[in-house]
Protein backbone atom coordinates (compact mmCIF):
# COMPACT_ATOMS: atom_id res chain seq x y z
CA UNK A 1 0.00 0.00 0.00
CA UNK A 2 1.65 3.68 -0.83
CA UNK A 3 1.07 6.14 1.67
CA UNK A 4 -0.84 9.02 0.18
CA UNK A 5 0.23 12.52 -0.03
CA UNK A 6 -1.73 15.44 1.76
CA UNK A 7 -3.02 16.78 -0.87
CA UNK A 8 -4.52 13.07 -2.62
CA UNK A 9 -7.52 13.44 0.55
CA UNK A 10 -8.80 17.15 -0.68
CA UNK A 11 -11.96 17.12 -2.51
CA UNK A 12 -11.66 18.57 -5.90
CA UNK A 13 -14.24 21.44 -4.65
CA UNK A 14 -12.25 22.46 -2.46
CA UNK A 15 -8.91 22.01 -4.91
CA UNK A 16 -10.56 24.16 -7.44
CA UNK A 17 -11.80 27.18 -4.64
CA UNK A 18 -8.11 27.07 -4.01
CA UNK A 19 -6.67 27.46 -6.99
CA UNK A 20 -9.78 30.52 -7.42
CA UNK A 21 -8.10 32.19 -4.58
CA UNK A 22 -4.56 32.00 -6.41
CA UNK A 23 -3.42 28.40 -5.52
CA UNK A 24 -1.75 27.06 -8.74
CA UNK A 25 -1.06 24.09 -7.02
CA UNK A 26 -4.02 23.58 -6.72
CA UNK A 27 -5.12 23.05 -10.41
CA UNK A 28 -1.77 21.30 -11.17
CA UNK A 29 -3.03 18.69 -8.28
CA UNK A 30 -6.38 18.51 -10.17
CA UNK A 31 -4.45 18.18 -13.56
CA UNK A 32 -2.93 15.30 -11.65
CA UNK A 33 -5.80 13.60 -10.46
CA UNK A 34 -7.86 13.61 -13.85
CA UNK A 35 -5.78 13.90 -16.62
CA UNK A 36 -5.35 10.24 -17.24
CA UNK A 37 -8.61 9.79 -17.31
CA UNK A 38 -9.88 12.81 -19.42
CA UNK A 39 -7.28 11.09 -21.83
CA UNK A 40 -8.56 7.90 -22.00
CA UNK A 41 -12.32 9.01 -22.16
CA UNK A 42 -11.14 11.65 -25.35
CA UNK A 43 -9.14 8.42 -26.72
CA UNK A 44 -12.13 6.35 -26.44
CA UNK A 45 -14.34 8.74 -28.00
CA UNK A 46 -12.19 9.24 -31.13
CA UNK A 47 -10.12 12.20 -30.68
CA UNK A 48 -7.17 12.78 -32.48
CA UNK A 49 -4.11 14.85 -30.83
CA UNK A 50 -5.70 13.90 -27.35
CA UNK A 51 -2.69 15.42 -25.13
CA UNK A 52 -3.55 18.53 -27.00
CA UNK A 53 -7.04 18.07 -26.10
CA UNK A 54 -6.61 17.65 -22.63
CA UNK A 55 -4.87 20.80 -21.74
CA UNK A 56 -6.78 22.68 -23.46
CA UNK A 57 -9.92 21.14 -21.23
CA UNK A 58 -8.19 22.22 -18.39
CA UNK A 59 -7.07 25.46 -19.41
CA UNK A 60 -10.94 26.04 -20.05
CA UNK A 61 -12.08 24.71 -16.89
CA UNK A 62 -9.81 26.71 -15.00
CA UNK A 63 -10.47 29.97 -17.06
CA UNK A 64 -13.98 29.24 -16.24
CA UNK A 65 -14.12 27.41 -12.88
CA UNK A 66 -16.75 29.65 -11.56
CA UNK A 67 -19.10 27.99 -13.80
CA UNK A 68 -18.69 24.80 -12.35
CA UNK A 69 -21.24 24.46 -9.45
CA UNK A 70 -20.26 21.11 -8.08
CA UNK A 71 -23.53 19.74 -8.94
CA UNK A 72 -21.75 17.44 -11.12
CA UNK A 73 -18.37 15.89 -10.21
CA UNK A 74 -15.60 18.03 -11.90
CA UNK A 75 -14.29 15.03 -13.58
CA UNK A 76 -17.73 14.63 -15.60
CA UNK A 77 -17.86 18.54 -15.81
CA UNK A 78 -13.96 17.62 -17.98
CA UNK A 79 -15.50 15.48 -20.04
CA UNK A 80 -18.53 17.38 -20.70
CA UNK A 81 -15.77 20.44 -21.94
CA UNK A 82 -13.87 17.83 -23.18
CA UNK A 83 -16.39 16.42 -25.61
CA UNK A 84 -17.63 19.98 -26.33
CA UNK A 85 -14.23 20.72 -27.83
CA UNK A 86 -13.90 17.26 -29.45
CA UNK A 87 -17.08 18.18 -31.15
CA UNK A 88 -15.82 21.59 -32.03
CA UNK A 89 -12.36 20.14 -33.41
CA UNK A 90 -14.14 17.72 -35.32
CA UNK A 91 -16.18 20.26 -37.11
CA UNK A 92 -13.24 22.54 -37.75
CA UNK A 93 -11.69 19.23 -39.31
CA UNK A 94 -15.17 18.96 -41.17
CA UNK A 95 -15.36 15.33 -40.18
CA UNK A 96 -12.30 14.62 -41.65
CA UNK A 97 -10.53 11.76 -39.23
CA UNK A 98 -7.35 10.29 -39.56
CA UNK A 99 -6.73 7.14 -36.94
CA UNK A 100 -2.94 6.76 -36.78
CA UNK A 101 -1.69 3.26 -36.50
CA UNK A 102 1.55 4.66 -34.82
CA UNK A 103 -0.67 6.84 -32.27
CA UNK A 104 -2.71 4.01 -31.46
CA UNK A 105 -0.14 0.72 -31.41
CA UNK A 106 -1.83 -2.38 -32.23
CA UNK A 107 -0.66 -5.01 -29.71
CA UNK A 108 2.09 -7.17 -30.89
CA UNK A 109 0.08 -10.82 -30.58
CA UNK A 110 0.83 -13.71 -32.92
CA UNK A 111 -1.91 -13.21 -34.62
CA UNK A 112 -2.08 -10.68 -36.83
CA UNK A 113 -5.65 -11.05 -38.52
CA UNK A 114 -7.03 -10.89 -35.33
CA UNK A 115 -5.28 -7.88 -34.50
CA UNK A 116 -6.12 -6.44 -37.39
CA UNK A 117 -10.01 -7.45 -36.85
CA UNK A 118 -9.82 -6.14 -33.34
CA UNK A 119 -8.28 -2.89 -34.77
CA UNK A 120 -11.29 -2.63 -37.46
CA UNK A 121 -13.77 -3.15 -34.34
CA UNK A 122 -12.19 -0.68 -32.07
CA UNK A 123 -12.69 1.62 -34.94
CA UNK A 124 -15.75 0.70 -35.52
CA UNK A 125 -16.99 1.46 -31.77
CA UNK A 126 -15.19 4.60 -31.67
CA UNK A 127 -17.04 5.41 -34.99
CA UNK A 128 -20.10 4.93 -33.41
CA UNK A 129 -19.11 6.66 -30.35
CA UNK A 130 -19.09 9.91 -32.41
CA UNK A 131 -22.12 9.46 -33.56
CA UNK A 132 -24.32 8.55 -30.42
CA UNK A 133 -25.89 12.19 -28.57
CA UNK A 134 -23.62 13.48 -26.27
CA UNK A 135 -25.30 11.77 -23.12
CA UNK A 136 -25.13 8.67 -24.47
CA UNK A 137 -21.90 8.94 -25.00
CA UNK A 138 -21.29 10.08 -21.86
CA UNK A 139 -23.33 7.42 -19.90
CA UNK A 140 -21.41 4.76 -22.43
CA UNK A 141 -18.14 5.81 -21.08
CA UNK A 142 -18.40 6.29 -17.48
CA UNK A 143 -20.02 3.23 -16.98
CA UNK A 144 -18.02 0.90 -19.37
CA UNK A 145 -14.54 2.49 -18.83
CA UNK A 146 -14.74 4.26 -15.17
CA UNK A 147 -16.99 1.38 -14.10
CA UNK A 148 -19.68 4.28 -12.71
CA UNK A 149 -22.92 2.39 -11.42
CA UNK A 150 -25.75 4.90 -12.51
CA UNK A 151 -26.16 6.45 -9.24
CA UNK A 152 -22.65 7.90 -9.78
CA UNK A 153 -23.79 8.59 -13.55
CA UNK A 154 -26.30 10.66 -12.54
CA UNK A 155 -24.82 12.25 -9.81
CA UNK A 156 -21.97 13.62 -12.21
CA UNK A 157 -24.21 14.28 -15.70
CA UNK A 158 -27.28 16.14 -13.59
CA UNK A 159 -29.50 13.06 -14.23
CA UNK A 160 -31.71 10.77 -12.70
CA UNK A 161 -30.30 7.12 -12.26
CA UNK A 162 -32.90 5.74 -13.47
CA UNK A 163 -32.63 8.13 -17.21
CA UNK A 164 -28.66 6.95 -16.89
CA UNK A 165 -29.59 3.57 -17.32
CA UNK A 166 -31.95 4.51 -20.31
CA UNK A 167 -29.50 6.21 -21.83
CA UNK A 168 -27.11 3.59 -21.71
CA UNK A 169 -29.22 1.06 -22.91
CA UNK A 170 -30.16 3.31 -25.51
CA UNK A 171 -26.10 3.64 -26.41
CA UNK A 172 -25.86 -0.26 -26.33
CA UNK A 173 -28.51 -0.64 -28.90
CA UNK A 174 -27.06 1.73 -31.19
CA UNK A 175 -23.58 0.65 -31.26
CA UNK A 176 -24.68 -3.05 -31.68
CA UNK A 177 -25.92 -1.55 -34.71
CA UNK A 178 -23.58 0.42 -35.96
CA UNK A 179 -20.67 -2.07 -35.15
CA UNK A 180 -22.58 -5.25 -36.86
CA UNK B 1 -37.34 -7.48 -16.78
CA UNK B 2 -36.40 -9.72 -19.12
CA UNK B 3 -33.26 -11.53 -18.61
CA UNK B 4 -31.17 -10.26 -21.30
CA UNK B 5 -32.21 -7.12 -19.49
CA UNK B 6 -30.54 -8.11 -16.58
CA UNK B 7 -27.71 -9.47 -17.73
CA UNK B 8 -26.91 -6.27 -19.76
CA UNK B 9 -26.53 -4.58 -16.51
CA UNK B 10 -24.11 -6.54 -15.49
CA UNK B 11 -22.10 -6.94 -18.53
CA UNK B 12 -19.80 -3.58 -17.68
CA UNK B 13 -19.33 -4.97 -13.99
CA UNK B 14 -18.29 -8.65 -15.37
CA UNK B 15 -16.05 -6.87 -18.29
CA UNK B 16 -14.32 -4.35 -16.05
CA UNK B 17 -13.60 -7.79 -13.68
CA UNK B 18 -15.41 -6.12 -10.49
CA UNK B 19 -18.16 -9.03 -11.05
CA UNK B 20 -18.52 -12.73 -12.21
CA UNK B 21 -20.82 -14.39 -14.37
CA UNK B 22 -23.12 -16.69 -12.40
CA UNK B 23 -24.13 -20.39 -13.91
CA UNK B 24 -27.45 -18.95 -15.34
CA UNK B 25 -25.75 -15.94 -16.63
CA UNK B 26 -23.30 -18.81 -19.00
CA UNK B 27 -26.33 -20.18 -19.73
CA UNK B 28 -28.19 -17.35 -20.95
CA UNK B 29 -25.18 -16.27 -22.87
CA UNK B 30 -24.48 -19.60 -24.54
CA UNK B 31 -28.14 -19.54 -25.97
CA UNK B 32 -28.59 -15.77 -26.72
CA UNK B 33 -26.72 -14.30 -29.73
CA UNK B 34 -27.26 -10.82 -29.14
CA UNK B 35 -26.43 -11.07 -25.30
CA UNK B 36 -22.95 -12.19 -27.25
CA UNK B 37 -22.62 -9.49 -29.19
CA UNK B 38 -23.22 -7.01 -26.51
CA UNK B 39 -20.80 -8.84 -24.63
CA UNK B 40 -18.17 -8.95 -27.33
CA UNK B 41 -18.66 -5.22 -27.84
CA UNK B 42 -18.54 -4.40 -24.27
CA UNK B 43 -14.88 -6.14 -23.90
CA UNK B 44 -13.85 -4.42 -26.98
CA UNK B 45 -15.34 -0.96 -25.76
CA UNK B 46 -13.61 -1.22 -22.25
CA UNK B 47 -10.25 -1.87 -24.29
CA UNK B 48 -10.55 1.08 -26.72
CA UNK B 49 -8.34 3.09 -24.25
CA UNK B 50 -5.91 0.45 -23.26
CA UNK B 51 -3.53 1.70 -26.42
CA UNK B 52 -3.61 5.07 -24.54
CA UNK B 53 -0.47 6.04 -22.96
CA UNK B 54 -0.95 9.21 -20.91
CA UNK B 55 1.27 11.47 -20.81
CA UNK B 56 3.13 12.42 -17.62
CA UNK B 57 0.93 13.98 -15.36
CA UNK B 58 3.22 16.58 -13.67
CA UNK B 59 3.86 17.37 -17.11
CA UNK B 60 0.54 17.69 -18.24
CA UNK B 61 -0.04 19.88 -15.25
CA UNK B 62 3.22 21.98 -15.44
CA UNK B 63 1.81 23.09 -19.65
CA UNK B 64 -1.43 23.37 -17.98
CA UNK B 65 -0.40 25.96 -15.19
CA UNK B 66 1.91 27.90 -17.66
CA UNK B 67 -0.86 28.52 -20.24
CA UNK B 68 -2.94 29.84 -17.37
CA UNK B 69 -0.06 32.18 -16.59
CA UNK B 70 0.75 33.21 -19.65
CA UNK B 71 -3.02 33.93 -20.57
CA UNK B 72 -3.30 35.56 -16.47
CA UNK B 73 -0.58 38.05 -17.96
CA UNK B 74 -1.66 38.26 -21.24
CA UNK B 75 -5.07 39.34 -20.14
CA UNK B 76 -3.53 41.58 -17.51
CA UNK B 77 -1.51 43.51 -20.44
CA UNK B 78 -4.61 44.05 -22.68
CA UNK B 79 -5.92 45.53 -19.50
CA UNK B 80 -3.16 48.12 -19.31
CA UNK B 81 -3.49 48.68 -22.35
CA UNK B 82 -6.75 49.62 -22.45
CA UNK B 83 -6.77 51.90 -19.22
CA UNK B 84 -3.87 53.49 -20.75
CA UNK B 85 -5.81 54.18 -24.08
CA UNK B 86 -8.60 55.73 -21.80
CA UNK B 87 -6.67 57.84 -19.68
CA UNK B 88 -4.76 59.16 -22.85
CA UNK B 89 -8.03 60.13 -24.53
CA UNK B 90 -9.27 61.92 -21.09
CA UNK B 91 -5.66 63.81 -21.21
CA UNK B 92 -6.12 64.83 -24.87
CA UNK B 93 -9.88 65.61 -24.49
CA UNK B 94 -9.38 67.79 -21.48
CA UNK B 95 -6.02 69.58 -23.29
CA UNK B 96 -8.49 70.32 -26.19
CA UNK B 97 -11.29 71.56 -24.38
CA UNK B 98 -9.22 73.83 -21.85
CA UNK B 99 -7.59 74.99 -24.99
CA UNK B 100 -10.91 76.04 -26.85
CA UNK B 101 -12.19 78.00 -23.39
CA UNK B 102 -9.01 79.85 -23.62
CA UNK B 103 -9.63 81.20 -27.22
CA UNK B 104 -13.43 81.35 -26.97
CA UNK B 105 -14.00 82.45 -23.24
CA UNK B 106 -17.21 81.07 -22.05
CA UNK B 107 -20.16 83.34 -22.05
CA UNK B 108 -23.07 83.52 -19.53
CA UNK B 109 -25.82 80.92 -21.44
CA UNK B 110 -28.46 82.58 -21.33
CA UNK B 111 -32.12 80.65 -20.80
CA UNK B 112 -33.37 79.63 -23.96
CA UNK B 113 -36.58 81.44 -25.02
CA UNK B 114 -39.50 80.00 -25.06
CA UNK B 115 -40.99 81.79 -28.25
CA UNK B 116 -39.95 84.31 -30.40
CA UNK B 117 -42.15 87.70 -30.66
CA UNK B 118 -42.36 88.52 -34.83
CA UNK B 119 -40.58 91.81 -35.66
CA UNK B 120 -42.49 95.12 -35.01
CA UNK B 121 -44.04 96.71 -37.78
CA UNK B 122 -45.00 100.50 -38.05
CA UNK B 123 -48.52 99.98 -37.89
CA UNK B 124 -48.94 98.49 -35.13
CA UNK B 125 -46.70 99.51 -32.76
CA UNK B 126 -45.26 97.24 -29.72
CA UNK B 127 -45.04 98.09 -25.96
CA UNK B 128 -41.97 98.39 -26.63
CA UNK B 129 -42.22 101.03 -28.34
CA UNK B 130 -43.48 102.87 -25.37
CA UNK B 131 -41.08 102.24 -22.72
CA UNK B 132 -38.90 104.48 -21.26
CA UNK B 133 -35.62 103.71 -22.71
CA UNK B 134 -32.93 102.19 -21.05
CA UNK B 135 -30.59 104.13 -19.04
CA UNK B 136 -27.31 104.23 -20.43
CA UNK B 137 -25.08 102.50 -17.69
CA UNK B 138 -27.92 99.17 -17.96
CA UNK B 139 -27.26 99.68 -21.97
CA UNK B 140 -23.69 100.08 -21.55
CA UNK B 141 -23.66 96.09 -19.78
CA UNK B 142 -23.29 97.65 -16.02
CA UNK B 143 -26.46 97.85 -14.98
CA UNK B 144 -26.29 99.24 -11.18
CA UNK B 145 -29.39 97.67 -9.85
CA UNK B 146 -29.68 99.42 -6.86
CA UNK B 147 -30.76 102.87 -8.49
CA UNK B 148 -33.66 101.14 -10.23
CA UNK B 149 -34.97 100.64 -6.79
CA UNK B 150 -35.11 104.05 -5.88
CA UNK B 151 -37.35 106.61 -6.30
CA UNK B 152 -37.94 109.82 -8.63
CA UNK B 153 -37.23 112.46 -5.74
CA UNK B 154 -34.54 110.05 -4.27
CA UNK B 155 -32.62 109.92 -8.40
CA UNK B 156 -33.02 113.95 -8.71
CA UNK B 157 -32.20 114.40 -4.79
CA UNK B 158 -28.99 112.52 -6.47
CA UNK B 159 -28.56 114.57 -8.97
CA UNK B 160 -28.84 117.84 -7.18
CA UNK B 161 -25.88 116.43 -5.10
CA UNK B 162 -23.89 115.54 -8.16
CA UNK B 163 -24.76 118.87 -9.60
CA UNK B 164 -24.08 120.81 -6.71
CA UNK B 165 -19.93 120.73 -6.80
CA UNK B 166 -20.12 122.28 -10.58
CA UNK B 167 -22.56 125.32 -8.83
CA UNK B 168 -20.64 126.68 -6.77
CA UNK B 169 -17.26 126.50 -8.81
CA UNK B 170 -19.20 129.31 -10.45
CA UNK B 171 -19.30 131.27 -7.71
CA UNK B 172 -15.92 130.61 -7.03
CA UNK B 173 -14.21 133.87 -6.73
CA UNK B 174 -11.62 134.09 -9.19
CA UNK B 175 -8.47 136.46 -8.72
CA UNK B 176 -8.94 139.39 -11.14
CA UNK B 177 -6.97 140.06 -13.78
CA UNK B 178 -6.93 143.89 -12.98
CA UNK B 179 -4.79 143.38 -9.92
CA UNK B 180 -1.82 144.55 -9.53
CA UNK B 181 -0.99 140.67 -9.04
CA UNK B 182 -1.68 140.08 -12.03
CA UNK B 183 0.46 142.53 -13.77
CA UNK B 184 3.62 140.99 -12.01
CA UNK B 185 2.47 137.34 -13.51
CA UNK B 186 2.07 138.92 -17.06
CA UNK B 187 5.44 140.63 -16.86
CA UNK B 188 7.44 137.17 -15.12
CA UNK B 189 5.65 135.28 -18.13
CA UNK B 190 6.68 137.60 -21.37
CA UNK B 191 10.00 137.21 -19.49
CA UNK B 192 10.43 133.83 -19.52
CA UNK B 193 9.42 133.65 -22.95
CA UNK B 194 11.82 136.57 -24.14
Amino acid sequence: MTARTPTETIPDAALAAAYRAGDERAAAELVRRHAAALGRFLYSSGASEVDDLVQETFFRAFRGLERWRGEASFRAWLFTIGSNLMRDDFRRRKGRHLVSLEDRDLPDRADPHADLAAAETAERIRSGLRRLPRLQREVFLLRVQEGSDYEQIAAALGTTPGAARVHYHHAVKRLKELVR
Amino acid sequence: MTPCMLLSDRIPEVAAGRSRWTADDERHLAGCADCRAEWDLLRAAARLADSYRAPDPSATAAAVTQHLRTARSSHRGRRTVWVTAVLAAAVVAFVVWSGLGRDNPVRPVSPPAIAVAPPPTAAAPTPADHAPAAPSGATDGFPIPELDSLSTEALDSMLRVLDEPLARAAAWELPDVGDPGDQLLEQAITGREG
